[in-house]
């Protein structure tokens, strides 16, 4: 299979994947209203002329990140952090500084800020300047909140800000407690061997 | 996990649930209050059944946890290239005196 091939496999999965996102997150992101403006440039053509390949962007308000790979008229091909390509509006995109390398750590935010899925969520009310938790269910296109002051389901719209799910906050934790306790095994490993290596050779040395 | 001491987010189990909520807490003096949405009212704490870790201290372990993980792999790097140094001095190819071994070693260590 060329890249090509590839990459045409990849866009057809991925346009699968959007058709089966729930109607709810579809209208949200056709909903010009809850992307943030664009940090540089303003909106339109701006982008085009800015954007190059190998840049790395960010759609809209969402804290995945994603590097050009060829632009297709008002779309541009991008790959996210797991290689895989979407075809995206260039007029959402939004330059990120660095590289795929330095800015790695945003990209461990598994799911799109407005939540996807049942559970706890980090989120901020209107006219709050403290973040809550609150509980999120997501049935088949159906998505709500649930507001404790008012005993009753809202819309996800109703939040100023969405934050991180707890369940993946949590799972997070695991997972780099983890990654440092096999880090920590490494260097003990290497240190002994340096140790090993630099006695040998003093040694010889003498 | 210990009745909380300080007003905040924590997760906790209220009673006849197997699953984990995240209640808000309020600490004052005399009392700890756990909120409680399904009766609109705040609850002593002890009507939870088990308390979990307090949501703001997890958003502060994984900024932790990420420092140190990047500190690690930064020494790992360090580690690394001085096991190659050291492997291509030890190797019968390499020409140094035992007087510049020696210099070498130092700057090793």
């Amino acid at each position: 299979m060329t890249p090509r091939d590839k990459l045409r496999a990849s866009l057809r999965a991925n346009s699968e994947h959007v058709r089966q996102w729930p109607a709810w997150l579809r209208a949200a992101i056709s909903t010009a209203e809850v992307f943030a403006p664009n940090q540089k440039g303003t909106e339109g053509n701006g982008n085009m002329n800015r954007l190059k390949i190998g840049d790395c962007v960010r759609i809209s308000d969402y804290a995945h990140i994603y590097t050009i790979q060829r632009f297709i008229g008002a779309c541009a091909v991008v790959l996210d952090a797991f290689g895989n390509a979407l075809e995206l509006p260039i007029v959402r995109m939004t330059l990120v500084e660095g590289n795929m390398s330095t800015v790695k750590s945003h990209v461990t935010v598994g799911s799109y800020l407005i939540p996807s899925k049942t559970g706890w969520h980090r989120a901020r009310w209107p006219g709050y300047s403290t973040w809550a938790c609150v509980l999120v269910t997501v049935t088949g296109a159906e998505a709500s909140v649930y507001d404790p002051g008012t005993s009753r389901w809202r819309p996800l719209t109703d939040i100023l800000e969405w934050g991180a799910s707890i369940e993946d906050t949590e799972a997070e934790i695991e997972c780099l407690r983890t990654e440092l306790r096999l880090a920590n095994d490494a260097i003990t490993n290497l240190r002994a061997a340096v140790d090993t290596l630099t006695t040998i050779l003093d040694e010889v040395a003498r | 996990m210990n009745l909380p001491t300080k007003s905040g987010w924590y997760r906790a189990r209220w009673p006849g649930y197997t699953r984990w909520s995240c209640v808000a807490v309020t600490v004052d003096d005399s009392e700890v209050l756990a909120y409680d949405p399904g009766f609109a009212r705040w609850r002593p704490a002890s009507d939870i059944v088990e308390w979990g870790p307090n949501i703001d201290s997890l958003e502060a372990e994984i900024e932790c946890l990420r420092t140190e993980l990047q500190l690690a792999n930064d020494t790992i790097t360090n580690l690394r290239a001085a096991v190659d140094t050291l492997t291509t001095i030890a190797s019968p190819d390499c020409k140094v005196t035992p007087l510049g071994l020696a210099v070498l070693l130092r700057g090793a260590q």
